[in-house]
């Protein structure tokens, strides 16, 4: 029987093309949405490599003050650190975790290619406040005061590329944030961090170096628009605490104003903003899909109609009633096999060429995920009409023409 | 040997097996429309024994084609039994009556029913695809074999789209012979053809009968042909008239 649909296939293949066209198109967005889903899905499954439950992130806004900032911010961290329910309180730069921001840099080790990676600003308070884990070295404290060189710090993945596996701890390292060899800084590693992923969950675990934030004791210094603070609170604090720190900064700066976000709040938005071209693919695919329904459904459909003297026919020479309704399935189901067929064929070539450098896993993902809907939405819309064609009488049906 | 010899002369076969293959008891067909009912068939009662030729004549709306399709197994009928080799087929399910057609008859269509989308020989396979454990090896050899039969093997790989009527009607009655049926019920198959294609057709349902013991219920509007038959069954509006 297999083979005998085949050849029917085939010698319908005229009015099946566009059908097996739709459905192969189906297969290959559905491959696409699938893999990104995997590839999404991945990295949200890896840790961030920092703990950001229970850290806010207050965002100090200066409205135009002239007078001089690192008294005045010097003053309000220590306020902060002695408020009840406040662990610690690190100044951050910019690039704070699912902020969005990161500042790219050009890093290198003697004369060795220029590896690029995330640069963050970071205090002493840092590491401790957000629980990084140190696999070498240390962080960054008083004893980097006296250095001539500045201190550095990089992630296990920026370790990776720039020293394999020789030392790194007290090698000098130059960064440059243009691609101008000329102008770089350089700074000696005195600490090696586990993978930190500085675009948060979605990120892919990349090379990130930390620099050294220190506020100097003069009270010169630039008078900025912003600034960035994280405060690591006790668990459960909430709206009650956050009024008490809005509270101080007013009372200790006077001008200043502050929004305060959780991390967590912070994450769910950074997602939110990731995930939207993901929607907007599932929207297209849902769409597609759509259309191959109710393509296929009116080819059965229609099929039926024309067909109806053959499935008289069929059951006049010994087909039942249930026969004749899994023949069209079983039509349905070889005819998506032939479209698939060379669609997975396509798919293939992914990995095969690795052509965006993402794991087996992820095509496979995808590859099912596809696989699944196109199979899924086939059956379904064969079910129907292969019914109705099992119900035709086949005495009527031959009578007719 | 000419068929009126036949008709004279019942051969040896067709006497020795004269045992009911085929019997209507007291049957009735009503169409029910949702405007009006018609009664098709009413009170009919026949019987068609082994190696019979039998035709079937009658006015158009008469109801010769609800009765071949009753033979047939197609339809139930409004009341009465249908009975083949003396079994009562009231109470087989859809499956077992699907099996009886497959094994036992062999249809034949004024319009021939061709699938247009196979070949000459695929159409020919047909009934042996719903044959339990045929291979496709034997299922190819049988419908060649029966194209043979009807003269047709120069023309297996056509589509019934390059046949002549009189060849389509040749391959639908190798479709019909492919299963090795006992009965074939031909309803008007020389209706679309013009008299040459006609007699060929009439000639070869006429040898298989007799060479091949076929039983066959043939519905005609042509009395020439039905002359050639054993028995001539007449009907008038639903009923059995001779
Ligand atoms: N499915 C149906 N629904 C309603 N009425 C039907 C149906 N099939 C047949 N009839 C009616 O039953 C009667 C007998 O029809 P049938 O086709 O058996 O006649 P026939 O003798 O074969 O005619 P013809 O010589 O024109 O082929 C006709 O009046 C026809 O209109
Ligand atoms: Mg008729």
């Amino acid at each position: 029987m297999f083979e005998h649909l085949l050849t029917l296939i085939w010698n319908r293949k005229r009015a099946n093309a566009l059908l097996m066209a739709e459905l192969f198109l189906s297969f290959m967005v559905l491959f696409g949405l699938g893999s990104l889903v995997a590839v999404v899905t991945l990295a949200m499954r890896q840790p961030p490599g920092f703990a950001y439950a229970d850290v806010w992130e207050l965002r100090l806004t200066t409205n135009n003050d002239q007078t001089p900032q690192n008294p005045t911010l010097r003053r309000l961290l220590a306020q902060l650190r002695a408020t009840p329910g406040v662990d610690d309180v690190s100044l951050a730069a910019f690039s704070t975790p699912f902020s969005g921001y990161i500042m790219s840099s050009n890093i290198r080790v003697e004369d060795k290619p220029l590896v690029s990676g995330a640069e963050v600003q970071a205090d002493d308070h840092f590491a401790s406040l957000l629980h990084l884990e140190l696999l070498e070295g240390r962080w960054f404290d008083h004893r980097d005061d006296a250095d001539k060189l500045p201190p550095i710090i990089i992630n296990r993945e920026l370790r990776q590329v720039l020293f394999g596996t020789g030392p790194a701890l007290g090698q000098v390292v130059r960064s440059s944030h243009s691609s101008n060899l000329k102008e770089f800084n350089e700074g000696r590693v005195v600490g090696v961090t586990g993978s930190y992923r500085p675009g948060g969950d979605l990120g892919a675990p990349a090379p990130a170096v930390f620099v050294r934030q220190v506020l100097p004791d003069s009270a010169a210094g630039l008078t900025m628009f912003s600034h960035t603070l994280l405060v690591r609170v006790r668990p459960g604090s909430g709206a009650v605490l956050e009024e008490k720190l809005v509270r101080t900064v007013a009372a200790v700066t006077k001008t200043w104003s502050t929004s305060v976000i959780s991390l967590p709040d912070s994450r769910a938005a950074s997602l939110e903003t990731a995930l939207a071209p993901i929607w907007a693919g599932a929207a297209v695919c849902a769409f597609l899909l759509l259309n191959v329904a109710l393509g296929l459904f009116g080819a059965l459909w229609q099929a039926i109609g024309q067909r109806r003297a053959e499935i008289g026919l069929r059951r006049a020479v010994g087909a039942t009633g249930p026969g004749i309704s899994r023949q069209f399935v079983a039509e349905t189901l070889v005819l998506t096999t032939l479209a698939v067929g060379p669609a997975l064929l396509l798919a293939a070539q992914f990995p095969l060429l690795n052509a965006f450098g993402q794991p087996l896993a992820v095509y496979a993902v995808g590859m099912g995920v596809a696989l699944v809907l196109v199979y899924g939405f086939a059956v379904l819309c064969a079910l129907q009409p292969s019914w109705q064609a099992a119900s035709i009488r086949p005495a009527a049906a031959l009578r007719e023409e | 040997m000419s068929p009126e010899t036949d008709l004279r002369q019942p051969t040896a076969a067709t006497f020795e097996n004269a045992a009911p293959v085929l019997r209507l008891r007291d049957i009735e067909k009503v169409y029910q429309t949702k405007t009006i009912e018609t009664v098709a068939l009413n009170s009919v009662n026949l019987t068609v024994n082994r190696g019979e030729f039998v035709s079937i004549m009658g006015p158009s709306g008469c109801g010769k084609s609800t009765l071949l399709s009753l033979m047939g197994l197609l339809d139930e009928p409004t009341s009465g039994v249908i009975e083949v080799d003396g079994r009562a087929v009231t109470s087989y399910s859809d499956k077992e009556l699907a099996g009886l057609r497959n094994l036992k008859i062999g249809f034949v269509f004024q319009s021939y029913h061709l699938i247009n989308d196979l070949s000459v020989v695929d159409n020919v396979e047909l009934p042996l695809l719903y044959r339990q454990g045929m291979g496709g090896g034997e299922r190819r050899q049988r419908a060649l074999a029966a194209l043979d039969k009807v003269g047709l093997s120069a023309r297996t790989g056509h589509f019934p789209g390059q046949l002549s009527g009189g060849q389509r009607q040749r391959v639908a009655i190798a479709r019909a012979l492919a299963g090795g049926p006992e009965i074939i019920l031909a309803d008007e198959p020389t209706g679309n053809l013009d008299s040459v294609m006609g007699e060929e057709i009439m000639d070869l349902l006429l040898a298989l009968n007799r060479e091949q013991g076929v039983t066959i219920v043939m519905v005609t509007h042509d009395m020439q042909q039905a002359l050639k038959t054993q028995r001539v069954i007449r009907f008038f509006d639903g009923s059995q008239v001779s």
